[in-house]
């Protein structure tokens, strides 16, 4: 089994009361996302800042309001460290695991999470794959089964200027 | 009224705040509105566990709602508004038609920062 090691600062963007990762999850459990089945509630981050701002862009997009609309958001900016990590961003990988580029962008999960369960069985901590948005990379990681020496920290947070984003896009 | 459980509480502010009849939130949890009433009122049995449920996942919507929006105003503009992420669905009818979790999980991916 191939596995990457992803190490360095990571960003995500929340509502603030999802600054806690914990209950990210348990709350996520509920709700699938991209590499995130039902049941698992996996914490996603962009390893680029303004990765992590243009996926809160498409959301609102989704939603069908402007950013200003929205209530505060936060960038929370992360350490990580993730040993275990099946990095979807690579052509071998996506041949060996089954999966498209194009299927990690549709709208239709079924694959993601077919792949992100059998990562999961196959002691992968994380699922590293190319944004939606068109660039950037994001990580779907899988909280509460890190691996021994791997770790998630908050380092800082700032809020974001909404309204000035929905003006300068 | 008897004292209200937190679930019931949902079942006023979707009543009071964004105008369903009980009528159709009976509908939405699968229930009959006299159920609903009784239960509102604290007479006959309690709502089972899995009416429970239903009722606690109204309730979870309306907590990721004003999570979501900066004031009511626009997350009642929203709750009656096509979303693309719902196909163009309004959350009024995903509830209605008994989806309210589909529009509980859009509202918590933008929350929670879920990658599109």
């Amino acid at each position: 089994m191939h596995e990457s090691v992803v190490r360095g600062v990571v960003y995500r963007v929340t509502h603030p009361d999802y600054h806690d990762l914990d209950h990210t999850i348990v709350v996520g459990r509920k709700h699938p996302g991209r590499f995130s089945p039902p049941g698992v509630g996996a914490v996603h981050v962009s390893l680029e800042r303004e990765t992590a701002i243009a996926e809160l862009q498409r959301r609102a997009v989704l939603l069908g309001r402007p950013l200003a609309a929205f209530a505060p958001r936060t960038v929370f900016t992360l350490d990580v460290v993730l040993r275990r990590v099946l990095d979807l961003t690579l052509d071998a990988e996506r041949d060996n695991w089954g999966i498209m580029l194009d299927e990690m962008q549709s709208d239709d999960y079924t694959r993601c999470h077919e792949v992100a369960e059998a990562a999961r069985r196959a002691g992968h901590e994380a699922v590293r794959f190319p944004s939606a948005t068109g660039s950037g990379v994001n990580l779907a990681i899988d909280y509460d089964r890190l691996a021994p020496g791997s770790f998630v920290e908050h380092r800082a947070h700032e809020e974001l200027d909404l309204v000035a984003l929905d003006r300068w896009g | 009224m008897a004292t209200l459980l937190r679930e019931l509480e949902a079942v006023e502010s979707l009543n009071q705040e964004f105008g369903l009849t009980y009528a159709q939130v009976a509908k939405a949890v699968h229930t009959s509105e006299s159920n609903l009433h009784r239960w509102r009122a604290g007479t006959g049995a309690p709502p089972t566990a899995v009416f429970l449920a239903r009722l606690a996942a109204l309730d979870a919507f309306l907590v990721e709602l004003r999570r979501t929006f900066r004031d009511e105003k626009e997350a009642h503009a929203w709750f009656a508004s096509s979303v693309p992420a719902l196909q163009g669905r309004t959350p009024r009818q995903m509830i209605l038609d008994g989806h309210v979790d589909r529009v509980t999980g859009v509202l918590y991916a933008v929350n929670a920062g879920l990658a599109t």
